[in-house]
């Protein structure tokens, strides 16, 4: 009955209203033809955000803004230099592994993207390697962000499905290993053809080992975090703070390149994405709400299943759909308005809610680089002062690699699900 | 008058985010170093952390940082673009409008319900729903004036 709903949300969509007031809007037209109470806008606002597990949310936000001024992601970055700086196209290395490292203390690909691209586009471009190749490269590793545990996509998925956010922080880990893995055999590839080359020599054994005292504290962060959540001694929301004050303390005290009078700001930008990010979930719950008092879930389930696809053509078709849908929408909008119709369908075919997690968090941040509409784009195009055209050859290739990597975490189960299974 | 509107809830913002950290910060700390929990601090991270959406929301309609598909505006005549934005902006000030009505019959219907540790009523705490539809409805019409006037959106 109130099918029509979903066509109505996309061409607001592209008549250019917030998705937060599209969604909204949607809904409350929704709720008149229905004839169901308005308050329902109302309650849904506030119960939707009204969980302790979200408040990881801001506190990653701000974790990852302190750390990019305060002089860890640079160290993070030197280190990945001592590791792989000498092969060939050695700092295109280094901005993937500098990626996972950041991924590793970040949520968020955007935050990923900008620490790094801000450091290693210029330095790229200084040693001849072509800029629309390093500006598609660290848009690229940058997806690691949201999959190297943590994850804020993965926290907002965890909430809506009650799923252990524990879990999906650990079924993250292995799939964004393989992501950087793969881009870092593509960019040799690239590397080998246009002789980008790495430092003249290998670091020595003592000069990796100073890169790595230099940055221990740096690298402590995440196995702070991420040891913190999977051994169970701190909850994602816990491990979020302590990020915020490890970060802190590193850059006011230890490091010395953070000012407290640079504080203030760092909250209110981090302020301000939770509340673009967060009201989307609020205006997003209404709609979903309304659409499963409707019944629409189960009737896109039961339509599905009578095609019998199978947990192959089933997984297949949600995940085609889900790139589509990500080309155009930002990844937490497509996840708060899709998961609650997916994940049903997905259950019914045998897949593990943990498992979809991860497949939908690594589907939708490919569409962060995926241009009409792909956020990461922006921000290092910017950077490299490129357009997103001229990028589009170098970074078809790299969307390729991500876009086999999601085949292989889709199919091939144990490489998610190893990780957390272990978890008690 | 507007400006100094902006700086207030610009600051507020900040401030909640600070409340929210330094709360869930005391909540670790006393779990770990004195083995009690600290009842009130999940609240107050809580209820900062709501604040902080409703507030961060009503900053993002100033700043227009609010996330929108702005591909089909792109390719667009100006003036047709401006039509959609007028159209699109209407609705979403109609959405606001419902938000603030109902939001202030929600408050109304609201009993004496308190919150579980601190005791503050609930009543009281969901007046920042209507009072964020009304600001962000304010921040609409001032960008609805704006882009009439020319100026760039």
């Amino acid at each position: 009955m109130t099918a029509w709903l979903v066509p109505l949300l996309f061409m607001l969509f592209l008549a250019g209203v917030p998705i937060t007031f599209s969604l909204g809007i949607a809904a409350l037209l929704g709720l008149l033809v229905t004839g169901m109470p308005l308050v329902v806008v109302v309650q849904k606002l506030w119960t939707a955000v009204d969980t302790f597990p979200l408040v990881a949310v801001p506190l990653f936000i701000l974790a990852g803004d302190i750390m990019s001024v305060g002089g860890i992601t640079r160290r993070l970055v030197d280190c990945a230099q001592a590791l792989v700086g000498h092969m060939t196209s050695g700092l295109a290395m280094v901005a993937v592994v500098g990626c996972m490292f950041f991924a590793a203390v970040s949520g968020s690909a955007i935050a990923d993207a900008a620490a790094i691209g801000g450091l290693l586009i210029p330095a790229m471009t200084a040693n001849r390697y072509h800029p629309t190749f390093s500006a598609a490269l660290v848009a690229a590793a940058g997806t690691i962000g949201p999959i190297i545990p943590p994850s804020i996509p993965m926290v907002l998925y965890g909430v809506m499905t009650n799923t252990s956010i524990a879990k999906l922080f650990a079924g993250g880990a292995v799939p964004g290993i393989i992501m950087g893995l793969g881009l870092m055999a593509y960019a040799y590839h690239v590397g080998r053809q246009r002789g980008y080359q790495g430092r003249e020599r290998r670091a020595t054994l003592g000069e990796i080992g100073r890169g790595f005292a230099n940055a221990l504290l740096a690298m402590l962060t995440p196995l702070i975090i991420i040891g913190g959540i999977i051994s169970g001694v701190f909850t994602p929301t816990e491990s979020g703070v302590v990020a915020v004050v490890y970060a802190l303390v590193l850059g006011l005290f230890v490091y010395r390149e953070l000012d407290w009078r640079q504080l203030p700001g760092l909250l209110y930008q981090s302020g301000l994405m939770t509340g673009k990010v967060l009201f989307i979930l609020g205006t997003a719950s209404v709609f979903s709400w309304l659409l499963t008092v409707e019944g629409v879930p189960r009737q896109v389930t039961a339509a599905i299943a009578g095609l019998e696809l199978g947990r192959v053509g089933t997984l297949l078709v949600i995940n085609l759909l889900l790139l589509f849908v990500g080309t155009f929408i930002d990844t937490i909008s497509a996840l708060v308005i899709f998961t609650p119709l997916l994940l049903p369908l997905a259950s019914a075919a045998g897949v593990d809610p943990v498992h979809f997690g991860v497949i939908v968090a690594v589907n939708l941040t490919i569409g962060m680089i995926t241009p009409p509409v792909g956020v990461c784009l922006f921000v290092t195009s910017g950077i490299a002062r490129v357009t997103i055209r001229e990028m589009m050859r170098d970074l078809v290739p790299m969307i390729a690699v991500l876009a086999v990597v999601l085949a292989l975490i889709t199919y091939w189960t144990d490489l998610v699900m190893w990780l957390p299974d272990r978890l008690r | 008058m507007v400006r100094a509107l902006d700086r207030v809830l610009r600051g507020l913002l900040a401030a909640l985010l600070g409340v929210l950290t330094v709360s869930v910060f005391l909540q670790v700390l006393v779990r770990f170093v004195l083995k009690v929990p600290l009842p009130w601090t999940e609240e107050v991270a809580r209820l900062a952390f709501v604040y902080s959406i409703f507030v961060g929301a009503t900053v993002a309609v100033r700043e227009k940082a609010h996330i929108n598909v702005d591909v089909v505006l792109a390719a667009l005549p100006r003036r047709a673009a401006r039509a959609v934005r007028l159209a699109g902006s209407l609705l979403t000030a109609g959405f606001l409008g419902v938000v603030l009505w109902q939001g202030l019959a929600f408050v109304a219907a609201t009993g004496v319900q308190m919150t579980p540790v601190l005791q503050v009523p609930f009543r009281h705490l969901y007046l920042v729903i209507p009072a964020s539809a009304a600001l962000m409805l304010l921040y609409l019409v001032l960008g609805i004036i704006d882009d009439l006037r020319g100026r760039r959106p």
